[in-house]
């Protein structure tokens, strides 16, 4: 570089020589970006991939396995008994040639569990959501927010523990005080109130934005016709939020679903048949997914039909996260007619359309 | 570009020739240079239209003022002469621009910017400190040598009345600053990439008229080594500072003229009805 | 007008406003109830795992291994012991040795087996004739050794011997400790039951974790934030990002397991290592970098890289000078959240990196997180609360400096786009 040249001069110079280049640069570096991106967005497509081929090679193809008579069989899983059967590993049947591995059981249960869940975080949710966003003087609501807030930043393995060390003895004793027959308190019930207490903070933190996002016109409007506050609250709050409310409830169903390690400690021990009595031990697909794997050898049927497992819960939470949201685009209609069963197949449309979405909207954008 | 290569100390010897050539200075439009000839140029954001056919003329060591209604591509047009419309999505330009006689849709957008600064009407300094601000232009060219850019910035900030006030904190943040003077920071940080053109974004109206003033006799100074396209609401600014003043008025330009002729003998009755404060 | 009754019928409004003010007072008073729930849940997992875990917690918990090791004992004839009757009031649950100045109490294996444990040495205490077997090294014990076996001379030379094991309580290895003034042999179990293994696995698969994940986050939150135009390809792209956080941690796990474990296998490492755990998390932490990181970009007011481009620099030195600067604040806060993420998981660890407590750690090899160390504990035939506890306050501590971390630096970043 030449010594004497001055500022205005190795600008121009360089800005002449080296634009062209930059501009290059730019595009390879937008380049590079956009290979990232699509990179982490592969990321769901590989992760659903493998969860389809792999949960469908059990059902597909051939394996042996030894069993502990000396027998030896040789075939793939029995697709009606995985659907059907109640017992999870039910050897091998030697007349038709299929391994029989049963989940109806466990996919009932898992229905069971969040329902219980439901049932007891919903109002537990919706009711804080209120009182922080409406109710409460402005420090006991930070106070509970940040609660809250700590409450979801909880790993699911301490709520195992908590659960075992806690909630399981007092269910227990609740059991023993009500004639109830309870394994030890290790129980469906047990296992809803950890979930509860995992999925609230999520519920509650969406509530609360919805809740805090109510036209303030609305609210004096109630308060000018002369009702209280608190039906306020209720009667008009708690309406005009629901579309929100409902978004939290989805994202909680979710994170209900997918939950494996705190279920597993508080409610599983491996039993049979669906069961509906809070104070009994259950199991559910999360809970058996997790349950022996480290005698699993990879590639045995005991290996891959987790698999199956899994693309059976992938595919619960898919139909229940379309199925609810096409109940909350149906809450958030002004005018909502009667929301019927038969509503299931305009939502499993919906859903495609959804997956789709991107693609349709850019169509429907042009013809506008 | 040689006669723009002037140290500090340079400067100060060259300046009161450059006051007795701008008294002296015969206001014939054949003999200025041409740096801007802009030819029916047209504009659209996605479907609508923004810029009708514009024609203009900017000529070398003048301010030019842009004035009109809000919302009437004064802004738009400003930001055709640098090429920064290239960044809206679903902005389209028609037409010719040319800077020194070469289409700028020709020339490569990193170097058009080099040579054309811009003022935005928000003072936008870096969150980083003075030096750093007025250093960043010339980084990215690859300047790297220290007592150059020391040299730069001392001048730069000379150029934009902001040494004296400033000199003692040149490591402070930028953002630290006072409106004016962040605007001013901002012009330095234009300056030191020492560019042909100046355009100027309503760059006093986020400021105090004190601050105001400051810059439109920053304006004047910097007229002879600079040119100056400026975008203004303040009608009295455009009167006080520019040289040659353009009317636009919904995405027309409807007329081009000397500033005192302009405000004295408008030919269109619309830059009159403007002008006397009729409407817009 | 006379005729007509008053609006304000005054016995039925006070009826009616009695009537739906007591309506009020409970609906209100439903909200309070219920919203102490939260609260008194985070209380009591607070309170229960401090209350379990406390005593087990202590810096040599912390540093120590999780394999004890066996340790022989035996006594040196030449270093004279002195014999004193020792004084020490003894606790609760303690037998004290009042001729050793040894106090012992009944313990537990990290198994748990009934074992013995020293509870407390008197600082002159005959223990100072023991030599290691092994090293031939004074070896002094410590509290909380535990003592497997000993075998009890009467005198120097001989006379009655007797031996004792820890499984039979503290009460008898004192009674016999107290009639035997000479020690033949003994064998101590020395530590154990310690995670500094998995401590150290935890902060390697974080730093590994960090390596995949940050590197594709912020170039996808770059991307989205400042590259992408709002068309087809976008939309998709965001979906299909926004849908890897709905993805249950167990399928990644399961997934994760069938994609990196022959990887690891085919490259010499051995299957379910801490490598292929971090290329897990990376994946599962994606989403939350990349949003976090895109939202403080898009916090960056637009003049700001405006004004770089309108001084010549180019859209690449642009991002690199002043994007990524600015949205350091944001970067930070996606790197805590995802280390917050990373030290709770346990399911996709499960699968991807494997179970066991190790004491010896590389990367290369299979070992349990803090996490994954309590889901062992847990889910082993016994269960072992006290040490679950104490890594599960080790846990929630982090996390509490995690999520006020969090929170400073959100105000922080409200307040510089306050600033602006």
């Amino acid at each position: 570089m030449n010594s004497n040249e001055t500022v205005a001069e190795i600008i121009a110079r360089n800005a002449t020589k080296h634009s062209e280049g930059k501009k290059r640069t730019d595009k390879i570096v937008r380049l590079v970006f956009l290979v990232i991106t699509v990179l982490c967005a592969s990321v769901i497509v590989i992760v659903l991939g493998f969860i389809l081929i792999r949960g469908l090679k059990p059902f597909s193809i051939r394996y042996t396995e030894h069993f502990a008579d000396g027998k030896v069989g040789t075939g793939s899983a029995s697709f009606g008994y995985f659907f059907t059967g109640t017992l999870y590993n039910g050897g091998f049947d030697f007349t038709t040639n299929k391994f029989l591995y049963g989940i109806g059981h466990l996919i009932v249960n898992t229905l069971i569990l969040d329902f219980y869940t439901f049932l007891l975080a919903i109002p537990t949710s919706v009711l804080t959501a209120l009182f922080i966003s409406r109710i409460a003087p402005k420090p006991l609501a930070a106070v509970i927010k940040s609660g809250v807030d700590l409450l979801a930043a909880i790993p699911s393995v301490i709520f195992g523990v908590f659960g075992m060390g806690v909630i399981v003895p007092i269910i227990r004793s609740w059991a023993r005080a009500w004639g109830m027959k309870s394994a030890s308190g290790v129980s469906l019930l047990a296992g809803a109130i950890i979930l509860t207490l995992m999925i609230m903070p999520t519920i509650i933190s969406v509530s609360v934005t919805a809740l805090d996002s109510v036209n303030k016109e609305l609210i004096n409007g109630s308060l000018a016709l002369g009702a209280s506050k608190t039906q306020t609250n209720f009667k008009i709050c708690l309406r005009a939020a629901k579309s929100g409310i409902f978004a939290g409830i989805i994202l909680g169903v979710g994170r209900a679903l997918g939950e494996a390690t705190a279920i597993s400690m508080v409610c599983g021990s491996p039993i049979q048949g669906i069961t509906w009595n809070p104070f009994a031990s259950t199991v559910t697909l999360t809970s058996e997914m997790l349950l022996s794997i480290g005698e699993a050898i990879p590639d045995s049927m005991n290996y891959d039909i987790r698999f199956s497992v899994g693309l059976v819960l992938m595919i619960i939470i898919l139909v229940t996260n379309v199925t609810l949201n096409d109940v909350k685009d149906h809450l958030s209609e002004i005018d909502p007619p009667p929301y019927h069963i038969v509503s299931f197949a305009r939502a499993i449309k919906r859903g495609v359309l959804f997956l789709v979405s991107p693609l349709t909207n850019r169509k429907k954008k042009k013809e506008a | 570009m040689d006669d723009k290569q002037v140290t500090s100390t340079e400067e100060e010897s060259i300046e009161p020739e450059l006051e007795v050539h701008r008294e002296n200075n015969p206001e014939d439009e054949n003999n200025l240079h041409v740096l801007f000839d802009v030819e029916h140029v047209n504009l659209h954001y996605g479907s609508k239209q923004a810029l009708k056919d514009i024609n203009l003329k900017v000529y070398e060591h003048r301010i030019h003022a842009l004035i009109g209604p809000s919302g009437c591509g004064k802004s738009t047009f400003l930001r055709c002469l640098n090429r920064m419309n290239d960044l809206i999505d679903g902005c389209k330009v028609e037409g010719k621009i040319l800077y020194h006689g070469e289409d700028i849709n020709m020339v490569n957008p990193i170097l058009l910017r080099t040579k054309v600064g811009m003022v935005f009407q928000q003072p936008n300094p870096f969150p980083m400190s003075i030096y750093d601000n007025i250093c960043y232009g010339p980084r990215c060219q690859g300047v790297r040598n220290k007592s150059q850019l020391n040299e730069l910035v001392e001048r730069s900030l000379k150029e934009a009345a902001l040494w004296e006030e400033v000199k003692d904190r040149l490591k402070t943040n930028g953002m630290a600053l006072s409106g004016g003077q962040q605007q001013r920071l901002c012009i330095a940080r234009a300056l030191a990439m020492s560019p042909e053109v100046l355009l100027m974004d309503e760059p006093t109206s986020a400021l105090d008229p004190i601050s105001t003033k400051k810059i439109e006799e920053l304006a004047i100074q910097l007229k002879e080594k600079y040119t100056i396209v400026i975008v203004t609401h303040n009608l009295q600014q455009a009167s006080r500072i520019a040289d040659y003043t353009s009317f636009f008025l919904l995405g027309d330009l409807v007329e081009t003229k000397k500033t005192e002729e302009l405000f004295s003998n408008p030919s269109d009755p619309r830059t009159e009805r403007y002008i006397t404060g009729r409407f817009g | 007008m006379e005729n007509t009754t008053s609006f304000f019928d005054k016995k039925e409004s006070k009826r009616a406003l009695r009537k739906r003010r007591i309506h009020d007072f409970f609906a209100a008073g439903s909200t309070y109830l219920f919203s102490s729930f939260s609260i008194i849940a985070l209380i009591a997992i607070v309170v229960f795992v401090l209350m379990r875990g406390w005593n087990t917690l202590s810096w040599d918990f912390i540093t120590g291994n999780y394999n004890s090791t066996l340790t022989s004992i035996q006594t040196d004839d030449t270093v004279e012991t002195s014999h004193n009757t020792f004084t020490y009031e003894p606790k609760e649950g303690e037998y004290f040795a009042s001729n050793w100045g040894i106090a012992f109490v009944d313990s537990t294996t990290s198994e748990g087996n009934p074992i013995v444990r020293f509870s407390y040495i008197d600082p002159k205490s005959n223990t100072n004739a023991w030599i290691d077997a092994n090293t031939k090294e004074y070896f002094t014990p410590k509290v909380g050794e535990m003592i497997n076996a000993a075998t009890l001379y009467e005198s120097k030379d001989g006379g009655k011997s007797r031996i004792v094991v820890g499984s039979k309580g503290a009460e008898n290895m004192a009674e016999q400790f107290s009639k035997y003034n000479y020690l033949k042999s003994m064998t101590v179990t020395v530590g154990g039951g310690c995670i500094r293994g998995s401590l150290i696995s935890t902060l390697w698969l974080i730093f590994f974790t960090l390596l995949f994940a940050l590197p594709l986050g912020i170039g996808g939150a770059i991307y989205l934030g400042v590259y992408a135009k709002n068309n087809a390809l976008t939309r998709v792209l965001r979906n299909a990002i926004d849908m890897i956080s709905g993805i249950p941690s167990i399928i990644f796990g399961l997934v994760g397991g069938i994609i990196f474990l022959p990887i690891a296998s085919a490259s010499g490492a051995s299957s379910g290592n801490i490598i292929t755990g971090a290329l897990t998390l990376a994946c599962m932490i994606l989403p939350i970098i990349i949003k976090s990181t895109e939202e403080s970009i898009r916090a960056i007011p637009a003049r700001q890289s405006q004004a770089s481009l309108a001084l010549g620099a180019s859209q690449t030195q642009t991002v690199f000078k002043i994007i990524l600067p600015n949205a350091l604040p944001g970067i930070l806060t996606s790197v805590l959240l995802g280390i917050g993420r990373i030290i709770g998981e346990s399911a996709a660890l499960v699968y991807t990196s494997g179970t066991m407590i190790k004491d010896v750690i590389l990367p290369t090899q299979g070992s349990a997180t803090l996490a994954v160390h309590i889901w062992d504990l847990m889910s082993g035939e016994t269960m072992n609360y006290e040490a679950s506890c104490a890594v599960s306050i080790i846990i929630l501590f982090v996390i509490l400096i995690l999520s006020l971390l969090v929170k400073l630096l959100s105000h922080h970043i409200q307040k510089m786009q306050k600033g602006r």
